[in-house]
């Protein structure tokens, strides 16, 4: 499998403040991506990055491209949805989407008219006169009438009840994703998008800690609930992470062999947000 | 040049007049409005006689004359909406790249594949080319309507408006001169397009006192490093005789392009037009 | 070089002034600029209220002289007085 974005030691200081400090990523081509971090670890700052919207230093491919160099090209094969509301405020939905129609040479009309069809959306109103998942649903309705090879979204749900939430990525599963496009997300809601990934990437201070496909997630990482009279045994298998749970502790392992862990408890492969938790606190203490 | 890209182009024209039709469709349909209700109050406040021999007046001055030498007479009522042109594209120029990125839609702009020199040509083909055309045809309502008042206003009192049509025509004929009197006031005063789009692409906050101050200590610094006032002598240049901003007569339209300051000022704007376009891909 | 000049909004509006101010300063010493401002003669200025009959003749006595004018239309109603005649062939080509 290709990557559809490759980037080295992308670094950004905003004064003071350093966005990125050497990032390193991949993603394969046609997978679903998760891009996890707490605010301000550097999720909006790579995302724009990739879709040149932000300078930054260190080598940097997408799609074949430089962002850098020749945005307008580049956007003709990706989309984008941040995580605030940017359609313009004072456009109305009909005009909006002659706009697109007439920029975008990838826009398919019938398609979007048929999206829009499925939500209360009217398309005589200006913007600012529709709800924040109106707004999140409508810009949804055009980057999936556009053919593209990347869509890119930042904390798209942001803000939005669970009804949009939900219903925002069954539409991109059922109705958009193919195989073949390449999806990135970036979130702090773990949980909700944990089922949809193929491939994994945790941001933390500007750094990526962890980079890895979710079918490889189970042989890496392994947690194991472990009763007291085993703790000792089980500290010494180096765990990244420690959390009590009813009496118990639960242990999260990396690269730990399996036959070492099995005679400490059942082992499970931990959910994406106990992972996050792990590898935050490990990344915090060194 | 393809024609998908004249599509394009033509999209991003609609948006900014869609965006900005207050300043480019409102503003001088209120001009409008203001002279027309004037006017009239005016002509009721005169005893009928007087009136009756002011239409005729006027009628008689048009009849027979070529629309176009008669055409420059109308180029007074141009004046209220030439200035209010001038003060909405200051407006509009100091805003326009600058306001997308206070409110974030920036990012949904540059997220469609539109180069950022093709987005500050569209504001700068707005302001030169477009802007004038929604003015003219604002003037053209007004004189349509004003005509229809005036025949009324005639009929009603008796008067052999037998030159009426000429004056009609000759508004019309206006028309041209307006729109080319705003044209090349616009690619004579391109410095100060190409000024106001470099600071509404820069600033983060209060673009207009950005370009004010920075403009007068670069002025500054040229009399402290080359002891010259070329920045200054320029600005005088193309600000002192209102006279220079309104085509008179269509003979001098040729020469008022082109002639060497206007060619040069369109060099010198055009260094500042791509330092906007350049400005743009600092998108906070 | 590019990256430098690209390096923030400020290199890149320094830069951008100092390129302007250059140009303007070395065009100025070579033309030997000074303020110099464009009189553009405005007939209708002198237009008098009260000799509009003298306006008229100037109007007409310019027009004939210039072949450039005229409107084709018919000018049948028309009740003007000593018009030059030859403008009825023009056809409005200004």
């Amino acid at each position: 499998m290709s990557n559809i974005v490759e980037a080295r030691s992308l670094r950004k200081n905003y004064g003071n403040f350093t966005a990125l400090d050497g990032v390193d990523l991949t993603i394969p081509s046609g997978a679903i991506s998760g891009l996890i971090g707490p605010n301000g670890a550097g999720k909006t700052t790579t995302l724009k990055a990739l879709i040149g919207l932000c300078d930054v230093d260190g080598e940097l491919s997408v799609t074949g491209r430089d962002p850098r160099k020749a945005r307008h090209k580049l956007m003709e094969d990706v989309c984008f949805i941040a995580d605030v509301g940017i359609l313009p405020k004072w456009l109305k939905v009909s005009q909006l989407i002659d706009y697109v129609e007439a920029v975008h040479p990838r826009f398919d009309r019938k398609k979007a008219e048929k999206f829009l069809s499925t939500t209360d959306i009217p398309s005589n109103k200006r913007i600012k006169e529709l709800s924040k998942g109106m707004v999140t649903q409508l810009h949804l309705a055009l980057v999936m009438s556009i053919e593209v090879q990347l869509l890119v979204l930042d904390e798209p749900t942001l803000g939005l009840d669970i009804i949009y939430r939900k219903e925002f990525y069954d539409r991109l599963l059922n109705d958009y994703y193919d195989g073949n496009r390449t999806i990135i997300i970036s979130t702090h809601q773990v949980e909700e998008i944990e089922t949809l990934l193929s491939h994994l990437l945790f941001i933390n201070k500007g750094k990526i800690v962890l980079d890895t496909l979710m079918s490889e997630l189970s042989q890496v990482y392994t947690e194991v609930l472990v009763d007291a009279d085993k703790m000792a045994e089980a500290d010494a298998c180096g765990p990244i992470h420690v959390r009590e749970l009813l009496g118990k502790k639960s242990y999260t392992f990396e690269s730990v062999l399996k036959e070492r862990l099995e005679v400490l408890g059942e082992l499970q492969t931990p959910s994406v947000a106990d992972l996050f938790v792990a590898k935050l606190k490990e990344d915090r203490h060194g | 040049m393809d024609r998908f890209k004249i599509v394009q182009f033509y999209a991003l024209l609609r948006r900014e007049v869609l965006e900005h039709r207050n300043l480019f469709i409102g503003a001088p349909a209120v001009v409008a409005l203001l002279i027309l209700v004037a006017t009239f109050w005016v002509a009721m406040q005169i005893d009928e006689t007087q009136l009756a021999e002011g239409l005729s007046y006027i009628s008689v001055l048009f009849d027979g004359l070529s629309p176009f030498d008669m055409a420059p007479f109308f180029m007074l009522l141009a004046i209220p909406f030439m200035l209010t042109l001038y003060i909405s594209s200051v407006i509009y120029l100091i805003n326009t790249l600058f306001q997308d990125r206070k409110e974030m839609s920036i990012l949904f702009w540059q997220s469609m594949p539109v180069s950022n020199l093709q987005t500050v040509l569209s504001k700068v083909f707005t302001i030169v080319i477009v802007a004038p055309i929604f003015y003219v045809l604002n003037i053209f309502a007004m004189y349509l309507i004003g005509m229809i008042l005036l025949t009324i206003l005639g009929v009603s009192n008796d008067v052999d408006l037998v030159g009426i049509g000429w004056m009609f025509l000759a508004a019309i004929a206006s028309l041209v001169l307006i729109y080319f009197s705003a044209l090349v006031t616009s690619l004579w005063l391109l410095p100060s397009i190409g000024w106001l789009l470099l600071f509404s692409a820069f600033a983060k906050k209060t673009p207009l006192l950005w370009a004010g101050g920075v403009f007068i200590l670069v002025g500054f610094f040229e009399d402290f490093i080359f002891g010259t006032q070329y920045l200054a002598d320029w600005v005088q240049s193309r600000a002192a005789n209102p006279n220079q901003y309104l085509i008179f007569e269509f003979q001098s339209l040729l020469e008022r392009i082109f002639n060497y300051e206007t060619l040069f000022g369109i060099v010198v704007g055009s260094i500042l037009i791509t330092g906007a376009v350049y400005m743009r891909r600092f998108t906070d | 070089m590019k990256n430098i000049i690209l390096k923030n909004r400020y290199t890149l509006l320094v830069v951008t002034l100092v390129v302007y101010i250059g140009v303007l300063v070395a065009e100025g010493a070579i033309t030997g600029r000074e303020v110099r401002v464009f009189e553009f003669e405005n007939p209708f200025f002198d237009f008098n209220v009260n000799n509009f009959e003298g306006f008229r003749e100037n109007r007409e006595s310019r027009v004939s002289d210039d072949s450039r004018s005229g409107s084709g239309e018919d000018r049948g109603e028309n009740r003007g007085e000593n018009r030059d005649d030859s403008r009825d062939e023009d056809s409005g080509d200004a």
